[in-house]
């Protein structure tokens, strides 16, 4: 998707004005907080599950460089191709390559002459967002199409997912009914059922044609050389079992040390994202399928990506949000994110998790000002499975963004003197008698109702004759 | 220098530069009692299917290949003229279901054999599970030459065979175990399915029969085998 990040406040501006949006952000929000609730309370030892994963977590991070050589090893032998990637332009370079070779030779005329371009089939993967594939892939001339219903929605809507995990959610059904009529020329109807009946037809037969199947990639065993998947829509079972090559694309924190750690986290996801026990699906992608097997890929790749990542890593302040599962329950707790919807953020990942990756991934200078777009709340940091300190880390990236980034000289202005007064007890008592004097001569006079705004719907405090400082000063004397 | 390498530097320079930043503490209060271990019993059979309910999903419980039979043959003559998936599973071969199939005047497909476009238009499709997880009501399809991923997948109703005594309590007894039941848990692609394919993309309107099956019925058997 395009980067907004620098026009947030624009882009928060036409959220507020556009009550549709808001009325399905927060209906969807509400929903996904309120499944999720049922699930967690099952669950007498969540919160030590919670610990428990995030150390869990930490562990495989200080050994990332191991963990994943395993993965490799483990994985190579078992015929699975693995690339490893710098940044989004290498990963797009790399897939483009295997796409090429995966469908050199294959007919690309149909039976009227026309030149039909060669179908890839994606299930959904945010780290393919982050990369700009899908446009990649377009620009090599292949017709790329997202199978996950809700992502399918927002791609011929010409949009870009609002959500982790549920692409969509902005729109009301009334909305994705008249995309349908105006993008496939169907004739208007707003029954969710027969929307999702209309787009499985359309993408069913895009699935018995796929060349080649992209997935993004949950989590993947280093013990085992196993990636895998979750979903519930039966599209990432498609995509792996249809095209004969299939690649699976993951950030390099997506690597698991072992089974044990992958069950446990399989608890707190679907419980987080959708408020499920499990997902529909659970797809362990442990090897390409033999010359006997009469589908699942005969080729399979996996595309391991760092993009940024290992700032996070090298930042003792910031190393604990490559924990993240990407289940977005963070954004459906986010105060800010319920109010304005994904959009608005501008960019691949949105809500707290966003706001902290934004700086990390674009640095700091392209993503300024979303870690401003926060209450510091805390509720992302609460509802975290895997106990990422989100809001601190806010704090942490807004400290470093105002010693890294220029900023307004007024702002700076007031707060070195405030700085300086604070520092000053005596100066700061001075001060202090400016705004009483104000507030008892000219605020509870006789002025009040005349001034404007404030003055007329306000009536001022009756302040205490002595200020603090100085009734303690009285009691106690001087202080030392 | 190879994208390997780039990779693998700046991962390890990020860990010399902030070398360990884990907690002191690491207990967590996180531990798994040992559970008696229940795979194969009633109470775990009935847990199963209750949990498989829940989600959509439909189960049976059945004594004997004769009950198996039986069964079967009420679901799939539902389906007589129509394409019904059946894989060249030798367990379903000992079950006497592609003969049943012939009885019942279905069009019995393999689609490991035949051609995609019209595997993809059966009504239904038989498969065998090789393990259940009775805590979530899952079944686990582990894929071989026998046992495609597309009989399962490609038709609205899938009818999953599972044998009583390979449904495990939980995700992690599964994993101890599966190895010791003969299910090489690693070296073979497997799919966890629990329930009917869904969506809520639309306003969080649940849908059940998404792109998957919109009916998924657990066949659960003692075979006469012992």
């Amino acid at each position: 998707m395009e980067t907004t990040t620098q026009t947030l406040k624009a882009n928060i501006r036409s959220a507020l004005n556009n009550d549709r949006l808001q009325a399905a952000v927060l209906k969807a929000t509400n929903h996904s907080l309120a499944k999720r609730a049922e699930v967690v309370a099952e669950l007498p030892n969540w919160e030590a599950m919670r610990s428990e994963a995030a150390l869990r977590r930490d562990r495989t991070l200080t050994r990332l460089d191991d963990t994943l050589l395993e993965l490799e090893k483990n994985a190579t032998a078992k015929g699975i191709q693995v690339h490893w990637v710098a940044d989004g332009e290498e990963a797009n370079q790399i897939i483009g390559q295997i796409c090429r070779e995966a469908v050199s030779g294959s007919e690309t005329t149909s039976t009227k002459g026309e030149v039909v371009k060669p179908l890839i089939a994606k299930s959904k993967s945010m780290t393919t967002e982050e990369i700009g594939l899908t446009p990649f892939l377009e620009s090599l001339g292949f017709e790329v199409v997202e199978t996950d219903l809700g992502e399918y929605i927002v791609q011929i809507a010409g949009q870009a997912p609002s959500h982790i995990t549920a692409p969509a959610l902005h729109l009301s059904r009334q909305d994705v009914g008249r995309i349908f009529v105006e993008k496939l020329g169907v004739e208007y109807r707003e029954d969710p059922v027969e929307l999702i009946n209309i787009a499985r037809g359309i993408l069913r037969q895009k699935f018995l044609s796929a060349q080649v199947g992209i997935t993004g990639c949950n989590f993947a065993v280093a013990e085992t050389g196993t990636p895998l998947i979750v979903e519930n829509e039966g599209n990432g079972r498609l995509v792996s079992a249809i095209p004969r090559v299939q690649i699976a694309v993951m950030g390099i924190e997506k690597v698991v040390a072992t089974l044990d750690d992958l069950m446990l986290l399989l608890e707190l996801l679907p419980r987080s994202a959708t408020g499920q026990r499990i997902t529909g699906s659970v797809i362990f992608f442990n090897r390409p399928s033999s010359s006997r097997e009469s589908d699942g890929p005969r080729e399979l790749h996996l595309v391991i990506l760092d993009n940024g990542r290992t700032k996070a890593l090298a930042d003792p302040k910031l190393r604990a949000v490559l924990r993240c599962i990407r289940c977005g329950a963070c954004l459906n707790a986010c105060p800010i994110y319920r109010t304005t919807g994904g959009h608005a953020y501008g960019w691949t990942y949105p809500g707290p998790i966003g706001a902290v990756l934004a700086p990390v991934f674009l640095g700091l200078e392209k993503a300024k000002d979303l870690p401003f777009a926060s209450t510091l709340c805390g509720r992302c940091s609460e509802i975290c499975p895997v106990k990422i300190d989100l809001h601190h880390m806010l704090l942490h990236l807004r400290q470093e963004i105002v010693a890294a980034c220029p900023q307004p000289i007024l702002e700076k202005v007031m707060w070195q003197t405030w700085e300086t007064v604070m520092d000053h007890p005596a100066l700061n008592q001075a001060l202090a008698a400016i705004p009483r004097f104000l507030l008892h001569e000219v605020l509870r006079s006789h002025w009040s109702p005349k001034l404007p705004l404030w003055g007329r719907d306000r009536s001022s405090p009756n302040l205490a004759k002595e200020s603090f400082a100085q009734m303690f000063k009285r009691e106690f004397g001087e202080h030392k | 220098m190879s994208g390997r390498s780039v990779v693998l530097l700046a991962i390890q320079r990020a860990l010399q530069e902030e070398p360990n930043s884990l907690p002191k503490e690491t207990h967590t209060g996180y531990d798994r009692k040992p559970q008696p271990d229940l795979t194969g019993t009633d109470d775990i059979l009935r847990r199963f299917s209750e949990r498989l309910t829940m989600v959509g999903g439909e189960t049976h419980v059945l004594s004997g290949d004769e009950a198996v039979n039986c069964i079967l043959r009420e679901l799939i003559v539902e389906f007589k003229d129509q394409i019904v998936l059946l894989p060249a599973d030798p367990e379903l071969e000992r079950l006497g279901i592609p003969r049943l199939m012939n009885e019942v005047a279905v069009n019995r497909i393999q689609p490991e054999s035949s051609s995609l476009s019209l595997a993809a238009e059966a009504a239904m499709g038989i498969t065998t599970a090789q393990a259940g997880i009775a805590d979530t009501g899952t079944i686990v399809l582990i894929h071989s030459s026998e046992r495609g991923r597309l009989s399962a997948l490609l038709a609205p109703v899938h009818v999953a065979l599972l044998k009583k005594e390979m449904i495990f309590p939980d995700k992690i007894t599964f994993l101890a175990k599966a190895q010791q039941a003969g299910l090489d848990y690693s070296a073979t692609s497997q799919t966890w399915v629990t329930g009917p394919s869904l969506t809520a993309d639309i306003e969080k309107v649940l849908v059940r029969g998404a792109h998957g099956p919109r009916r998924v019925i657990v066949l659960i058997y003692s075979t006469d085998q012992g």
